[in-house]
């Protein structure tokens, strides 16, 4: 790693103001940004420390939902009754990243805004799309573990599996910038590679994550989240899902399916959403569900297995998602 | 442009000299002359840099050093009281728990995190907890042992396993 | 061999003699070490996969903040390997690079930090030669020469050998299986990164401090490349932090520290990053196989012919014998009559391959043990039972001359049916869950040293002291596996004294004997015999310097617990340092040698070298799967294991190196490779690998650890210590082959290729849907050329061990200046 100043403000507003200058980091619990560092692919001239800053680390029952200061550990995110209780996709999410000693740092802010783990572009000597070059290497390399959806310009899956839990919770993602305050919906949160190839996040330059509000359970409703991956541990997944329902009697209702790994954005599938609403939440109904989701899938050469994987995955989503709200 | 540090590593003051860009990990090694803790990959990917920053494991490599001033470190060296070992590393001893040993003190310092707040860890909170840290020699399962025995020894329910072995070996028994 | 009444330590689960160092952090690895105006190494590595040295200047390099020394490959000339038919590597490439990785300049500076900064600023000029990527590339004769020297072009070694007549074999045959499986690359991954430290005397002498398996090997390679005699250089070997075969080529790194200590006159040290651990490499070959057999209506063989293609990558390390290893432990397990192989390695511009635990063995044993799995499924046979009838016999010789002594496979095989309840479950198992076996048999000790001699293979040195202390010295090396502690063991267990009095000095090549390495599990054999030699001897004399000492002429003497006294009457006795004081006494200073060298091997023909043994161990093993045909998802809950280790000298170490095996047999099945990825050809057509890293290479984790249920089988061999074998490879071999098996009495599709994925499972799964075979695998082997056969006689043929056409065949490929010469008009 380059040297660099450290900078460490007290609050959000002073954290926004050091990162005005150029060249300058936030950095959270370090997970992503350090090994970001030690690889060459980002070189901070000072790098601002989040920890410690006032009001990001409480999590609380608001009028707004569940605020979660983005300071959180993923670690304190998976040990937490009330999310577990009202949101049990976000509480999934967290407990299955990474490992216990990277959930011990990790933070809510930095889940959202780490960068993608496709090897092309975490390898320093491609210049590809995404880091400003020419090429999408994925398209026509090596691509299993990249997008069956949206692929055509850059490959890349999104990394954050807090993402499809928080949309699933229909989230409000609370941001500071030296223009103030600004609330995003968690929908607009995400960024295409064709609208702007350099960031998977809506933050301008300088603005940080203060905390993420979503919309707890309410009455008869679950949620869960589910990822099929290779190992049980230590392993990025393969696909995703978050769903959540209420049931109206034995039907589904207020349907969220929202799927991850899959695509350089979290996708939320409302046809899918279509399919469950008004239906009981079974095997068949979850099946049918799930052929919606994956409909439209364009695989690349090595990777058509998400597409069968993925309907798998959304299927046992949504039936934790129902039984959850049968016991509840 | 290096920066004075006053870390608290074992309970033990130490000042040092470090830039920002250096890890707990380089700085724990290359500047306390404490080198118990292992680098294995420096991307936080093996769980060989594990250390305590206070009292949570954490991966060293991907900790500053600047971020650790006024907390506490704990490592490896500082787990025997005086020439007494600590339960885990007598047990990691007696069981077979350390074959190379390049990974234990990272294993060491989790499992510890995970006794001190739940003694009578089961084997599936063992593993958990533990699924950070890599081994490539034991294939886990005596380590796992060897962290429930150390709980069970700290709570008195459990003798030491050299204890358990002498008392068959005089017994004539073999190892149980 | 020792006797085996009443031991106190030897079968018992002591405590390791360096536990206690390795929990309390105290135990030093070769990084650890800091010397007195240390300074660091960084290597300058090939981006480009093939391509020649045209100019390389380190001028600007060389006048960077810190930089104190830099070294090209002008600076280190003299080529080196381990092998002594394939001494193509230099510490620093001279002229060309053949892999993405391959170093070419060394810059050693005040900090780490401004040595890597230096690298950037030398400046090399290439020409990009042909990138030789796969097997296509290297059959294609159009392509650019990786090498000079070899067997056929982009042919390193090819080797043709039949025992016996296959062909009447196949004929005898009621059914004949081919069959053509993948075995991809992996690498060892161990947790400590290669550390090397060279400290300069100033005399002209060096010592290197080194994390590696084979200090004899590396003094060798150092000795040759420096130039200088070789008592003026040491080399001590640190505990390892893990090898499993990947520490057991001297290197570059180790070579280029050495010279620029020397340069510099001071110490210089050099810890690889974990990508350049990838690039070193050494990992296993990935290896095409074509194999062929005839089974008889009750599921025995009657021939078989194996064909291997190995993917070597740009170097030989350890390739010939890798080469040879595909091939030659077919016959051990069970009797095959008559046998043909065919093993071919070609060179490719990617990391060396070398010996990885089971050093080419693991991928014909998943050849056959899948292919017999295929066979009991056609023939309607139980496969436990189907391989129970047809075990090789014990003492006996193979159709390929290999003396089988000690053979426990047959209580192996009971034991594991016996735990995983095989007879009841296997026609009852639930949906998606299925139970695979598979068998193996690995040597404990390679019969014939690599630089061929008749000097002991092991060699211990004990120094009795008057305090009661013994200091053993011995040049082995500890990778983990146990080996300080069954060394103190044999030498406490014969002289009755407990392991604290027991100094070790090891690995060491000015103060130790030689032992060859910790490779090919050899050490507790050799080790252990030349340790129990030495030990014997030593008692020998103390027993009659005591019987004097206590007026009692030819008494029977004991050694236990400290004390060395008269067996008819134990009060008559003394403590042991007062029997060394008593033997000191009479015949000066004690200190005696015990050594050990195989037996020698029946067969005579070229390439017999590679597969003999003093001793085999034999393994048995069972998996459970549970597949998810939903999602691909392969789960392994539970492994029966049971190993042949002949006499288990510790059993918690013999337990820990069994489940050890399983942990690294589960990761090569499922998820462990080492691929690589090519650019584009815009970009440089670079052959890089795929996950140089330790979150991209996937390893098991404890979530992903089946649960291990260990039967540990003692069938005693004459030639091991206290009857002891080897256990640090046999049961990893089976895991990968019983997986494969397993997911088939799962799901009904069988997997030809490890690893396994999910999509792999699909596409058989889909193809089975589609009315086909439901297989994933590879479609064909390609035609090679293996030339013609050496044609060896069985000894049921009453053959001598002898081919019986060597003269005809002539001498082919021999040592790398023979062929060099013969291939001087070759381009390059």
């Amino acid at each position: 790693m380059k040297n660099f100043d450290w900078i460490t403000p007290a609050t959000p507003e002073a954290a926004v103001q050091a990162a005005a200058q150029a060249g300058r980091a936030f950095l959270g619990g370090g997970t992503d940004l350090l090994p970001l560092m030690k690889s060459g692919l980002r070189e901070p001239t000072g790098v601002v420390q989040l920890k410690g800053l006032t009001g990001m680390e409480r999590l609380e029952l608001t009028a707004d939902g569940i605020t979660i200061g983005a300071s959180i550990t993923l670690a304190a995110l998976c040990t937490d009754t009330l999310v577990q209780r009202s949101l049990p996709a976000v509480f999934d999410a967290a407990r299955h990243a990474a490992t216990p000693l990277v959930r011990n740092r990790a933070t809510v802010g930095g889940n959202l805004c780490q960068r993608p783990r496709c090897w092309y572009f975490r390898h320093p000597d491609y210049a590809c799309s995404k880091k400003g070059g020419d090429t999408c290497y994925a398209i026509e390399g090596e691509n299993k573990f990249h997008a069956i959806f949206d692929n055509t310009t850059c490959n890349i899956v999104h990394p954050s599996n807090l993402g499809p839990a928080f949309w699933a919770h229909d989230a409000v993602v609370v941001v500071l910038g030296p223009k103030g305050e600004r609330r995003i919906p968690v929908a607009e949160f995400w960024v295409r590679p064709e609208e702007d190839m350099r960031t998977e996040v809506a933050l301008e330059p300088g603005e940080l994550i203060t905390s993420v509000s979503c919309k707890p359970l309410s009455g008869r409703s679950g949620s869960a989240f589910e990822e099929v991956n290779e190992k049980q541990s230590y392993d990025w997944g393969l696909v995703a899902c978050a769903a959540r329902l209420t049931l109206d009697g034995d039907k589904a209702s207020d349907v969220r399916i929202v799927i991850g790994a899959v695509a350089p954005v979290p996708l939320r599938r409302e046809a899918a959403e279509a399919v469950l609403n008004g239906k009981v939440p079974n095997e068949a109904a979850a099946w049918a569900a799930a052929d919606a989701a994956i409909a439209g899938a364009t695989p690349l050469r090595d990777n058509a297995y998400k597409v069968t994987m993925l309907r798998a995955c959304v299927k046992n989503a949504i039936l934790t998602a129902a039984a959850r709200a049968r016991k509840s | 442009m290096e920066t004075a540090l006053k870390l608290n590593v074992n309970g033990e003051v130490r000042q040092v000299l470090a830039p920002a860009n250096h890890s707990l990990l380089e700085v724990l090694r290359e500047r306390c002359g404490l080198t118990g803790t292992k680098h294995g990959c420096e991307l936080g990917e093996c769980g060989a840099c594990t250390v305590l920053l206070d009292g949570e494991p954490v991966l060293a490599c991907l900790v500053l050093a600047v971020e650790c001033e006024d907390r506490r470190v704990e490592t490896v060296e500082g787990l025997s009281n005086g020439a007494a070992l600590h339960p885990l590393q007598q047990a990691f001893a007696d069981l077979g728990a350390a074959q190379c040993g390049y990974c234990t003190p990272g294993m060491l310092m989790t499992a510890k995190a995970l006794l001190d707040s739940n003694p009578l860890a089961s084997e599936m909170e063992v593993r958990e907890a533990l699924a950070g840290n890599l081994c490539r020699c034991t294939g886990y399962w005596k380590i796992v042992e060897a962290v429930q025995w150390a709980g069970r020894m700290s709570t008195g329910d459990m003798v030491p396993p050299q204890c358990l072995r002498e008392r068959n070996a005089a017994g004539g028994c073999s190892h149980g | 061999m020792a006797d085996t009444n009443k031991r106190k330590l030897i079968g018992t689960s002591f405590r390791r003699v360096d536990a206690v160092g390795k929990v309390s952090g105290r135990t030093q690895f070769a990084d650890d070490l800091s010397f007195p105006r240390m300074v660091f190494m960084k290597l300058l590595r090939s981006p480009l996969p093939h391509a020649q040295i045209v100019s390389i200047d380190t001028s600007a390099a060389e006048r960077a903040p810190g930089v104190v020394g830099v070294l090209t490959g002008s600076d280190v000339p003299v080529p080196f390997g381990i092998l002594p038919v394939s001494h193509d590597e230099h510490a620093l490439c001279p002229d060309k690079v053949r892999f993405v990785g391959d170093p070419v300049a060394a810059v050693a500076a005040l900090t780490e930090e401004q040595a890597q900064a230096a690298l950037a600023l030398v400046r090399v000029e290439w020409k990009q030669l042909d990138t030789i990527a796969d097997y296509d590339d290297a059959l294609d004769a159009s392509k650019d020469l990786i090498h000079t020297y070899g067997d056929d072009h982009n042919f390193h070694k090819k080797v043709s050998l039949r025992f016996g007549d296959p062909e009447a074999g196949f004929k005898q045959a009621d059914l004949v299986l081919e069959d053509t499986m993948f075995f991809d690359g992996n690498t060892h991954l161990p947790l400590e990164q290669h550390a090397t430290i060279a400290v300069p005397e100033g005399d002209g002498r060096v010592a290197v401090w080194s994390s590696t398996q084979t200090p004899h090997y590396l003094h060798k390679a150092l000795t040759k490349v420096l130039g200088l005699p070789a008592p003026w250089i040491r080399v001590i070997a640190l505990t390892n932090g893990g090898g499993f075969g990947g520490k057991s080529d001297p290197f570059n790194h180790e070579i280029a520290a050495a010279k620029m200590a020397l340069n510099l006159g001071r110490p210089v040290k050099i810890t690889l990053t974990r990508e350049e651990v990838f690039q070193c490499h050494r990992g296993r070959h990935p290896t095409l196989m074509s194999i062929r057999t005839g089974f008889r209506k009750d599921g025995s063989m009657t021939a078989q012919h194996l064909k291997t293609l190995l993917d070597g990558g740009a170097y030989g390390s350890y390739g010939v014998a890798s080469t040879y290893y595909t091939g030659a432990l077919q016959t051990v397990t069970y009797n095959l009559p008559h046998y043909q192989f065919d093993g071919a390695r070609v060179w490719t511009n990617k990391p060396p391959c070398g010996p990885k635990r089971g050093h080419g063995t693991p991928q014909p044993r998943f050849a056959l043990e899948v292919q017999l799995d295929k066979a009991a499924h056609a023939l309607g046979l139980d496969p436990a039972a189907m391989r129970l009838k047809q075990l090789q016999p014990k003492d006996s010789i193979t159709a390929n001359w290999l003396r089988v002594g000690s053979m426990g496979l047959g209580p192996c095989i009971e034991a594991v049916m016996r735990g995983s309840k095989w007879l009841e479950r296997r026609n009852a198992m639930p949906p998606g869950r299925g139970l695979g076996i598979a068998c193996s048999s690995y040597l404990s000790g390679a019969g014939l040293p690599i630089n061929w001699n008749h000097m002991p293979h092991s060699g211990v040195q004990l120094k009795l002291d008057r305090s009661g202390g013994v200091a053993v010295f011995c040049g082995q090396t500890e990778i983990g596996q146990g080996s300080d502690s069954i060394l103190a063991a044999c030498v406490a267990e014969i002289l009755g004294i407990s392991l604290q009095e027991i100094r070790l000095c090891v690995a060491d090549t000015d103060l130790t004997p030689v032992d060859l390495g910790s490779y090919s599990s050899r050490v507790t054999l050799m080790m252990g015999n030349a340790a129990v030699q030495a030990a014997e001897r030593a008692r020998e004399i103390l027993a009659r310097a005591a019987a004097e000492e206590l007026k009692l002429p030819g008494a029977n003497i004991v050694f236990a617990d400290g004390r060395v006294f008269d067996a008819a009457d134990p009060a008559r006795g003394m403590s042991f340092a007062a029997a060394v004081q008593a033997a000191e006494s009479r015949y000066g200073t004690i200190g005696t040698t015990g050594s050990y060298t195989p037996p020698r091997a029946p067969g005579r023909y070229r390439g017999a070298g590679v597969g003999p043994s003093p001793a085999y161990s034999y393994s048995a093993c069972i998996v459970e799967v549970d597949v998810d045909p939903a999602t691909g998802i392969v789960r392994v809950p539970d492994v029966w294991i049971a190993h042949d280790v002949g006499r288990a000298l510790n059993p918690t170490l013999v337990a820990g190196q069994v489940e050890g095996s399983i942990y690294m047999g589960i990761g090569e099945a499922l998820m462990e490779e080492s691929a690589f990825r090519r650019l584009p050809e815009k970009l440089s057509s670079a052959l890089v690998h795929k996950f140089p890293n330790m979150l991209e290479y996937k390893s098991p984790t404890f979530l992903d650890m089946p649960r291990v249920h260990t039967s540990i089988i003692e069938e005693p061999d004459a030639n091991g210590p206290f009857g002891a074998k080897e256990v640090g490879q046999g049961p990893l071999l089976p895991v990968m082959p019983a997986v494969s098996n397993a997911i088939f009495h799962a799901l009904g599709v069988r997997m030809d290729q490890v690893p396994i994925h999910p999509w792999m499972v699909f596409k058989a799964l889909e193809e089975k849907r589609r009315g086909g075979v439901g297989r994933y695998g590879p479609k064909a082997f390609p035609a090679v050329d293996y030339g013609a056969s050496l044609d060896v006689p069985t000894p049921a043929e009453g053959g001598d061990g002898k081919a019986r056409n060597a003269d005809d065949i002539g001498v082919r490929g021999g040592t790398m200046s023979e062929t060099q010469r013969q291939s001087q008009e070759k381009p390059c």
